[in-house]
């Protein structure tokens, strides 16, 4: 974390554009709480004038003033409710909406951000940091301001009532205020250790339970099992340490306020300063109790506070990040569904090898275009370029008749879907998944997809068929038949081009024919750059480009390459099997 | 109930001297706090009846001093008293259950998600620790403090005792009411957060699907809707939040007012001193606290008794194993005899929903000292499980395995397993260097041979790796990341054979780990283990006959049994599954 820290007052800043719209509620429960404050102040007058009155043998004054004093409770009560429930909900839905321009903004990150951005930061952005903003604000902030105005109230009212105590609070209070300081450093130094330790325990332990079968057959347990308790020991030795310092901030300040009584009784002792009135003495011990409590939590609550502005950066960072390659002002797609590379160069940072060196190539409407090469040869960056997932190349990238740049995302989008190797599966039924919670694509569309991929069985044999529940990670289906809702998803949209990775995992035969069947289908009705890792794919494409090291070193069909010796020819006799290509996903 | 007192036992009985002793300071620390009272008492009726510059003041102010610094001490030692032994059960429960966990075998793991093992021990145990800690000592706190409060205040005076106990009695209802209100709502607000989760996980990871289709608006209005639901049920929480739970307060705050309308009337009459009336105000803020805080305490044992259910699961979890009766030579003092006979596995319940159950039977081989044996079938055929079961990550039935002559499941599985060294289908690598992660199948002594890297560098060109410099600047040193992430999945797999290869086994067990390297790497992996099969057993699964034709016998399985069998050349005289594979993967040679 060595990024500069944002003013905060900038973060409030942005912070206030997110609460100006519950503003009322934020004024409403302020306001609420200065009543609040006056009426928790007038109970130790009252008190006083109370005991006051048994001093004096007056029955009815008396019964007066404990009726007010318990008028003034309840209307504490009903203020500090108050000003609690209209800040919670305030705040509930501040942070609601955080959460969604949150989510907002990642949709449409372009996805070039994802390749190098862990997905689970990106959830704990959207999810965790902004749960810790709304649990800090609960316990913090919303307090912090009641806690510090107690403390000066509290403060005032003893000094109101009789200034001669004074002194027995400037001796304590600095007592206090350095204990809480004191513990409160070492406190967090500890928490902090316990975090650490506890992150790195529960790493071992996923590991230990991840590669079970490895640590098994090795014999590796009582290794793997110490190496544990050597992190697990850490782990309890900062607790007890934070123990340590938790019941020596209670004992002290619960001692201290002992001590201040024993002071005032020794102050009030008249020979220093001349007799003070016992009521006083005793509204002064019950005083005590109410203004070290909140001094002893403000510490926490400072740090709770840090943990707030850290979790806004955060949030705001992404927020800030605005990775969206500029769009062109073209809104509608080309009616003619081809792709042209012409002459395009590209490396992905200044500094960085040239990915691709001069590619050109035309795909014309209705062909099938297979790219084949090694993992670095660049084959998936050309479908990276031709999404807008990365800007900055050199040449013409062309789909249809307009320059890229001149398209907007929405253009090029409905132009060229993507089918990715690793398939995209959502929490929700078959049907949503192949029309993408699209409410527009008819049920009978869907039929159509599912009937060209040839899985109208497989639907049939699934409870529930189109309405069958798949699970987040399509744990419930197989390979290959989530290969098939894929498919069925591409062509129940009307995009014309379709770029697509072939999946390279390891399938049986049965399905692998499957799979290229449906396969055939899509090339019959799209537009088609796919990049090959199957033979039989591979021979029905219209052209084949062979890659390596980001430039085109053969094209043509498959049986022009097979004949003319090269790379291909190589490679086809090299692959006595089905794949004909390192299986690993690439990475750039 | 049951399950605190078994608990308990095992874990509590060694700390029992810290609690009692714990428990006695916190019984010393709440007299300690009567004295304090008591004497502020003494010194207040001692300043209003004689004055304020009394001995009897000054006594009180010196014997306060003296209490509130000893209180110090006390108060700290038996927090820590109480405490620590909390954490240390803790550390030895976590200890206990990872080590557990590690001996558990597969149909174990099987049926439980690594994420929820691990939050079990950091969650479950959290539960756990608070009822040994906090609620123990809360436990003392509250018997102590209504034992000495109470003794005292009725001690003073009966009746105004008798009138302060109604409302703490409706505080502590008010707040139980609450907490069990607000239960069935933190259940509902969690469920939603975990729902919101997963559909932010697979929108995220879903994020070219949807923006390649558009999609964006409609992943909005579901998330929408979750986060709205969520709302709901925090708006909820917090109305009980804001207007119940302060009730609590109003109430110890009606304690004082009774106090003043009665006890004023009292001090009046003269039937009672101002000091008590100031002790009766001390007493309050010395119970109340304790009895609220009772109902949190009762709500922590609640909670610790399901937690130590889970916990339990695999805390008292037994691997499934049969006696051991057979002794086990050590491996390669005889020479190797493995004989597999109508072995059958049968799982009792469908792995996935829409799967049948699964099953595996008559499987029938013979392995010893240079056999190689090749296995190949469809997906979910079976032949993973065959393997784990020889390998006895399943346990197999008994009387179907005999090694060395002896059954396998009378015999003890270290000793069995150390027969045998194993490529899982998915190379799992730890989060550490390429050297350790060799390692791990050597014994710790020969590690620290001097020619040990010679020797890791000579299997890692027997697997086709090369570590050339240019991308590994760090040689073997290099960090392979969390699951080897920062090698591709070919560099794992090899990586993973590698290791196995490197142990000194007597059965080397690989399970489809040359899918992800490219032809001519295969080609170099099969002629190197060809040199290392000539007197080793090796058994080989693979979809591609590539890596299987060379060796000397081939299984083929499908649904879960043997269909054909025999070496390469007379499989490709039946027709069947094998020839109809080689040919569709003979296509490629064209």
């Amino acid at each position: 974390m060595n990024r500069p820290h944002a003013r905060t007052q900038d973060l409030l800043r942005v912070f206030w554009k997110y609460c100006r719209i519950d503003r009322r509620n934020y004024y409403a429960s302020f306001a609420l709480m200065a009543f609040t404050l006056v009426f928790d102040l007038a109970r130790p007058f009252i008190l006083k004038d109370a005991l006051d009155e048994i001093g004096l043998g007056n029955i009815d004054q008396l019964q007066y003033l404990a009726t007010i004093f318990m008028v003034m409770v309840f209307l504490e009560y009903l203020t500090r409710s108050g000003f609690n429930y209209l800040l919670s909900i305030a705040y509930l839905k501040t942070i609601n909406r955080i959460r969604e321009s949150v989510f907002h903004h990642v949709l449409r990150l372009r996805l070039a951000v994802f390749d190098h951005e862990p997905i689970g930061r990106l959830m704990t952005r959207t999810i965790n940091d902004a749960e810790s903003l709304g649990e800090t604000l609960r316990a913090g902030i919303a307090t912090i301001v009641v806690d510090i105005l107690t403390i000066l109230g509290v403060l005032f009212v003893m000094l109101r009532m009789e200034l001669k105590l004074a002194p027995v609070m400037a001796i304590t209070v600095p007592v206090v205020v350095f204990t809480v300081r004191y513990c409160g450093k070492k406190l967090r130094a500890k928490y902090l250790d316990i975090r650490i330790a506890l992150a790195k325990a529960n790493g071992v332990m996923a590991e230990g339970i991840n590669g079970i079968e490895v640590v098994q057959l090795f014999h590796q347990q009582e290794v793997t099992a110490n190496q544990f308790e050597t992190i697990n020991r850490e782990y309890r030795q900062s607790t007890i340490w934070s123990n340590v310092y938790d019941a020596s901030l209670y004992a002290i300040i619960d001692a201290v306020s002992a001590l201040s009584v024993a002071l005032i009784l020794f102050w009030a002792h008249g020979e220093i300063l001349g007799p003070i009135e016992l009521s006083v003495v005793i509204v002064y011990i019950n005083l005590v109790d109410r203004i070290y409590v909140p001094i002893r939590d403000l510490s926490s609550k400072f740090t709770v506070i840090q943990q707030a502005l850290a979790a806004l950066q955060r949030i705001f960072e992404l927020l800030d990040t605005d990775e969206r390659v500029a769009q062109g002002k073209v809104m509608e797609r080309s009616s003619e569904a081809r792709a042209l590379f012409d002459q395009v160069s590209f490396r992905y940072a200044d500094d960085a090898p040239q990915v691709l060196n001069n590619v050109s190539f035309e795909v014309k409407p209705g062909k099938v275009l297979a790219l084949v090469g090694k993992t670095g040869s660049g084959k998936s960056t050309i479908g990276k370029l031709l999404t807008r997932a990365y800007d900055g190349y050199e040449g013409r990238i062309l789909l249809g008749n307009h320059e890229l740049s001149e398209l907007s995302h929405h253009a090029i989008r409905s132009s060229v879907a993507v089918v990715h190797q690793d398939f995209e599966i959502f929490p929700g039924t078959i049907r949503d998944n192949i029309r993408m919670f699209n409410p527009e694509i008819t049920d009978a569309r869907i039929k159509q997809a599912v009937e060209l991929v040839k899985a109208t069985h497989m639907l049939e044999q699934l409870e529930g068929g189109l309405d069958y529940l798949l699970k987040g990670d399509g744990g419930n289906l197989s390979i290959g038949q989530l290969q098939l809702i894929v498919f069925a998803r591409a062509l129940a949209h009307d995009t014309p081009i379709l770029l697509m990775d072939e999946a390279t995992a390891s399938v049986d035969s049965l399905t692998e024919a499957w799979i290229q069947e449906a396969l055939q289908e899509i090339f019959k009705h799209k537009t088609v750059i796919v990049v090959a890792h199957r033979l039989s794919t591979i021979k029905s494409a219209d052209e084949i480009l062979v890659l390596s090291e980001g430039s085109v070193i053969q094209r043509g069909t498959h049986e022009e390459l097979s004949a003319e010796p090269g790379a291909y020819a190589d490679l086809v006799t090299a692959s006595q099997a089905m794949h004909t290509d390192d299986m690993e996903r690439q990475i750039l | 109930m049951k399950r605190f007192f078994s608990f308990s036992k095992r874990y509590v009985t060694r700390y029992i001297w810290w609690y009692l002793t714990g428990f006695v300071l916190v019984a010393v620390t709440q007299a300690m706090t009567v004295a304090i009272i008591e004497t502020i008492k003494n010194g207040i009726d001692a300043y209003g009846s004689t004055g304020p510059t009394s001995a009897a003041v000054q006594d009180a102010f010196q014997l306060i001093a003296l209490l509130a610094l000893g209180l110090i001490l006390i108060r700290i030692a038996s927090r820590l008293l109480v405490f620590t032994p909390g954490r240390m059960i803790e550390f030895h429960v976590r200890n206990d259950y990872f080590h557990r966990l590690l001996f558990l075998t597969r149909s174990f793991f099987r049926n439980h998600e690594t994420g929820d093992l691990v939050s079990r021990c950091s969650n479950d145990i959290g539960f756990v620790r608070a009822a040994y800690g906090f609620a123990f000592l809360q436990v003392a706190n509250v018997g102590t403090a209504f034992a000495f409060g109470l003794g005292a205040m009725l001690n003073m005076d009966v009746a105004m005792t008798v009138y302060l106990a109604i409302p703490m009695l409706i505080a502590f209802a008010i707040i139980q009411g609450s907490i069990q209100y607000m239960f069935g709502y933190w259940r509902l607000a969690n469920t939603q957060l975990g729902d919101l989760s997963s559909l932010c996980l697979a929108s995220y990871k879903g994020i070219s699907a949807i923006q390649s289709y558009c999609a964006e608006p409609a992943f909005e209005r579901a998330f929408l809707a979750t986060n709205g639901a969520y709302l709901n049920t925090n708006l909820t929480l917090t109305k009980v939040r804001s207007f119940i739970m302060p009730l609590v307060q109003v109430v110890g705050n009606l304690a004082a007012f009774l106090v003043l309308w009665v006890a004023g009337q009292k001090v009046i009459a003269s039937e009672m001193t101002l000091g008590e009336v100031t002790a009766f105000l001390g007493y309050i803020s010395m119970v109340m606290p304790p009895l609220l805080s009772l109902g949190w305490m009762l709500n922590v044992f609640n909670r610790a008794v399901p937690a130590m259910e889970r916990l339990d699961e695999i805390l008292l979890a037994t691997p499934d194993l049969a006696p051991v009766t057979q002794k086990l030579a050590k491996p390669g003092d005889e020479t190797l005899d493995i004989k597999v006979k109508s072995m059958f596995m049968q799982y009792e319940e469908a792995l996935e929903p829409h799967e049948k159950a699964f099953s595996l039977s008559d499987i029938d081989f013979d392995l010893y000292a240079g056999k190689t044996l090749g296995i190949l079938g469809p997906v979910g055929a079976g032949k993973s499980t065959l393997l784990e079961t020889l390998l006895r990550l399943n346990e197999p039935n008994p009387d179907q395995i005999y090694l060395q002559g002896s059954d396998a499941t009378a015999c003890d599985l270290d000793s069995y397993q150390s027969y045998f060294s194993f490529a899982p289908q998915k190379a799992f690598l730890f989060s550490t260097s390429l050297r350790e992660n060799l390692a791990v199948s050597v014994p710790v002594a020969e590690r620290r041979k001097p020619k040990f890297d010679e020797k890791i560098m000579h299997y890692l060109d027997l697997c086709g790796f090369d570590l050339d410099p240019d991308v590994f600047p760090h040689g073997l040193d290099t960090e392979v990341g969390e699951k080897g992430i920062m090698l591709s999945g070919g560099q794992r797999q090899r990586i993973s054979l590698a290791r196995a290869l490197l142990k000194d086994a007597q059965v080397y067990v690989l399970d489809d780990v040359l899918s992800a390297v490219d032809h001519e790497t295969e080609r170099r992996i099969i002629r190197n283990l060809k040199v290392f099969a000539k007197d080793r057993a090796v058994v080989i699964v693979s979809h591609r006959i590539s890596a299987i034709q060379w060796t000397d016998e081939i299984l083929v399985i499908e649904n879960g049994t043997i269909s054909d069998r025999g070496p390469h050349d007379s499989l490709m005289n039946n027709a069947g599954y094998y020839r109809q594979i080689a040919h569709a993967q003979g296509d490629a040679h064209e």
